[in-house]
């Protein structure tokens, strides 16, 4: 249905939307599907940054971790075994020293004794040989020169020690009994400030003692030259004769080698180490202050500066341990590894600080996430390149669409816009529709059959107008026909208006235009009323055509005979002749005696008659009857007579009466008939007539018609 | 109305039900006029038939005629109704009623 509020929105406009939407949806989807592509690809790079930046960082610094451990403790294992060769060859040559003096003492016999000059203040600095003696020596004993001469032997390899080791200052060969051959420098202390030369008590010495009390080679607690500020250490061996003690031998020697060690042991420059004797003292430090520093002083012992883990660790490095470990130093987390120095009992120490280590890792995760970052911000900018340029697409595309799909709208809709306009040309009589565009689709499909449309409806607008035009004659026809078949049947009324004796009243309605019914009255003579009511078989033209026939011939053959049976069966042989369509008619045909009532009647196949008497009631006369007339020759009908009582009617119908139906096809019969007429019995026959049909009228309703319906009632009045 | 046709050889019944009217003659007319060729014993039942005007009348009068020439007609169970129009219009005289 129509809105007819609604404005017309051209197809053009539709189909050009349509498409329009359709791309437009397209190229939306199309756009998402990109941009989220290209966003959880950017997610992924992001993921995946992330992860291998961690992992480099985990692996980096893990195996970062390991080798600076491993290299730190080789570093320490290192420089702590050159800094114990040092110490194990000061402790050879003190061993060959002693070796030699237990040869001395075991062959003293076969050896000559040598002499051992005093020390000698004019010799300066330079390296000397020289014999001191303690307070408490036999100086002039015999047994005791011998063995101080015998021991004489051992004067060059005391000079030989010195002069070949750089770092021994000072050797010597002490005897119990109280002399002691030394070989150095330092001669000059023998002497007070008087030139006096002092006696030296080396047995009261710790390393004599301690040579003594280990019984075998012994180092002495590092001791702090005042004038050198270096640490030095003694090494001594007791030597023994046949298990009987004859002395010690020993070497001095400055640990100025080992500080170089010591720092060699350090790496890069935040790196530190130091060296602690058998007690934790801090002998070398390369640390200035704080934990693990060397005390300015005095020796300081690093178990009692640090505390928490590193004393801890300390004190296991002290216990001789080879270890490394992550803890803090001045509050500081530091690789310390540390290692003995086997022969001395002491321990180096080398301080790594953790960021040395993890720097590296941490500027290659810096690196790594830097160029991630780079790597980043580059897919950003190709991103943002990738979105503007699929903006800019959509945008040329959509542009593109639009024409286009106005374009194609167009040339879609311009045939039915076409089409339209000629359909539209199309107004009143004009029919005409021609169609010159060749689509070769659906649209010309449309036009031509549209074409042949306005074609056929011309044509059956020509048609139905011939045909309109012949009903309309025929209809002029048939009421021209009507109105003869009228005619012909008497028409007015009064009848006879002359007669005082008789009243005579009839009417035909027919069905279609024209009937097969038909009555006729008229006078044979003054006192002979000629009464006819027939029924064609059938209706419409051809029975009013047999009507017209049936009625010229009864009349005629009533004008040459007072027998109404002659006359039927006359007509009878007339009409059957050339009946080949069997048309048929019934007939009743009575001649009344007007001044006596008697009635010569015939009945060919017809209703009953209807008689009212005298006691004003009418009723129907079972007459005799005969076959129907028209269609088998040469028949004989009976003829009967009846009388009409002065007062006395005579009413007669044909079946289109009695055979009248209603809507629900119910007959409306003679009972119905007689009823009707006998509710005013005694109404004139104009009057009768009017309450029949009206009755009729009421029972049918709206049912239609069926059949003619003729009446006549005929009255002899009383004189 | 409806016709209802039973043929055995030569012999045809025909049952007419409903009215037989102006309207519905010419149907019956020309069923009669397409099938009795060849019949020699026809046979018309009415038991159904409600009505019959003139135009069944004409149409029964009609094949009357045929069969006359070529065999016989029979009408049968023919109900009060249809009795007295036949009796009024003669057409006792012209069929046979069983």
């Amino acid at each position: 249905m129509n809105d007819a509020n609604k404005p017309m929105v051209p197809l053009e406009k539709k189909v050009f939307r349509a498409i329009l939407r359709l791309l437009l949806v397209t190229l939306l989807v199309v756009g998402a599907v990109i941009v989220f592509q290209l966003l959880q690809l950017r997610r992924g790079m992001i993921t995946a940054n992330v992860e291998t930046g961690q992992e480099v960082e985990s692996i980096s610094s893990q195996a970062m971790e390991e080798m600076m451990e491993e290299n730190l403790l080789r570093l320490t294992a290192e420089k702590a075994s050159a800094a114990d060769k040092v110490f194990s060859d000061l402790g050879q040559t003190v061993s060959i020293l002693a070796k030699n003096a237990e040869y001395l003492y075991e062959n003293d016999a076969k050896i000559d004794g040598v002499e051992v000059h005093l020390p000698d203040r004019k010799n300066g600095d330079a390296l000397d040989v020289y014999v001191t003696y303690s307070d408490k020596a036999d100086q002039s004993s015999k047994k005791f020169q011998t063995e101080q001469e015998l021991l004489g032997n051992l004067q060059w390899d005391l000079l030989a020690v010195t002069s070949e080791h750089e770092e021994v200052n000072s050797d010597y060969f002490a005897a119990e009994s109280g002399f002691m051959l030394q070989a150095d420098n330092v001669y000059q202390e023998q002497f007070d400030d008087e030139g006096n030369l002092l006696t030296f008590e080396a047995k009261e010495r710790p390393w004599y003692q301690g040579a003594v009390e280990a019984n075998g080679l012994y180092f002495t607690e590092p001791t702090h030259d005042a004038s050198t500020g270096d640490f030095a250490v003694m090494c001594s061996i007791p030597v023994y004769d046949r298990k009987e003690l004859k002395g010690v031998a020993g070497a001095g020697m400055y640990l100025t080698s080992l500080k170089e060690t010591v720092s060699e042991a350090v790496i890069g420059e935040s790196g530190s180490a130091c060296l602690l004797d058998g007690n934790g003292n801090v002998i070398f430090s390369t640390r200035n202050s704080g934990e693990l520093s060397a005390g300015a002083e005095d020796l300081a012992n690093a178990l009692d500066t640090t505390k928490g883990d590193l004393k801890q660790f300390l004190i296991e490095a002290v216990g001789g341990t080879q270890a490394v470990s992550l803890t803090a130093v001045d509050g500081e987390n530091a690789y310390v590894s540390c290692s003995p120095l086997g022969t001395v009992g002491w321990t180096l120490i080398s301080v790594l600080p953790e960021d040395i280590v993890t720097a590296p890792t941490q500027s290659l995760t810096g690196a790594l996430a830097t160029k991630n970052d780079e790597m980043l911000q580059q897919s950003d900018r190709r991103f943002l390149t990738a979105f503007i340029t699929l903006l800019v697409a959509v945008v040329v595309l959509m542009l593109v669409a639009n024409l286009v799909s106005k374009r194609l709208s167009s040339r879609l809709t311009q045939p039915i816009v076409a089409l339209t306009d000629k359909v539209r040309e199309i107004e009143g009589d004009n029919l005409s529709f021609t169609w010159d565009q060749h689509t070769n689709d659906e649209i010309d499909v449309l036009a031509n059959s549209f074409g042949t449309m306005t074609k056929r409806i011309e044509q059956y607008i020509a048609d139905i107008t011939a045909i309109t035009a012949e009903k309309e004659r025929i209809g002029a026809e048939l009421s021209v026909a009507t109105q003869i078949q009228a005619d012909m049947l008497p028409c007015i009324f009064p009848a006879f208006p002359e007669r005082e004796d008789f009243d005579i009243y009839a009417s035909m309605c027919p069905a279609k235009e024209v009937g097969g019914d038909f009555y006729d009255f008229f006078l044979m003579d003054d006192d002979h009323l000629v009464m006819v009511m027939a029924d064609v078989s059938g209706k419409g033209v051809p029975a009013a055509l047999f009507m017209v026939i049936s009625k010229t011939i009864i009349n005629n053959q009533a004008q040459f005979s007072d027998s109404p049976k002659q006359i039927l069966e006359t007509a009878n042989n007339l009409l059957q002749e050339n009946n080949a369509e069997d048309m048929f008619v019934t007939v009743w045909l009575g001649i009344l005696e007007i001044s006596t009532g008697k009635l010569k009647a015939v009945n060919a196949g017809h209703e009953y008659p209807v008689i009212r008497g005298t006691d004003g009631k009418f009723e129907i006369l079972k007459d005799k009857h005969g076959m129907v007339l028209g269609t088998i020759p040469g028949l004989k009908y009976r003829e009967y007579d009846a009388e009409i009582e002065e007062g006395g009617c005579l009413f007669l119908y044909t079946d289109g009466v009695a055979e009248a139906t209603d809507a629900k096809n119910e007959l409306y019969g003679t009972e119905r008939m007689l009823e009707a007429l006998n509710r005013d019995p005694l109404a004139n026959p104009q009057q009768l007539l009017v309450n029949v049909r009206a009755d009729i009228d009421a029972f049918v309703g709206d049912a239609p018609q069926f059949d003619d319906i003729t009446m006549m009632a005929m009255e002899r009045k009383k004189q | 109305m409806t016709i209802n046709k039973k043929q055995e050889g030569t012999t045809l019944e025909i049952a007419v039900e409903g009215r037989l009217d102006t309207t519905t003659a010419p149907q019956l007319e020309a069923e009669l006029k397409h099938s009795i060729d060849g019949i020699t014993a026809l046979t018309m039942d009415f038991a159904n038939l409600e009505y019959i005007s003139s135009a069944g009348l004409r149409v029964l009068l009609s094949v009357q005629k045929v069969m006359n020439k070529q065999g016989s007609m029979v009408v049968r169970h023919v109900n009060e109704m249809i009795s007295e129009i036949f009796e009024v219009t003669g057409f006792v005289d012209i069929l046979t009623i069983e």
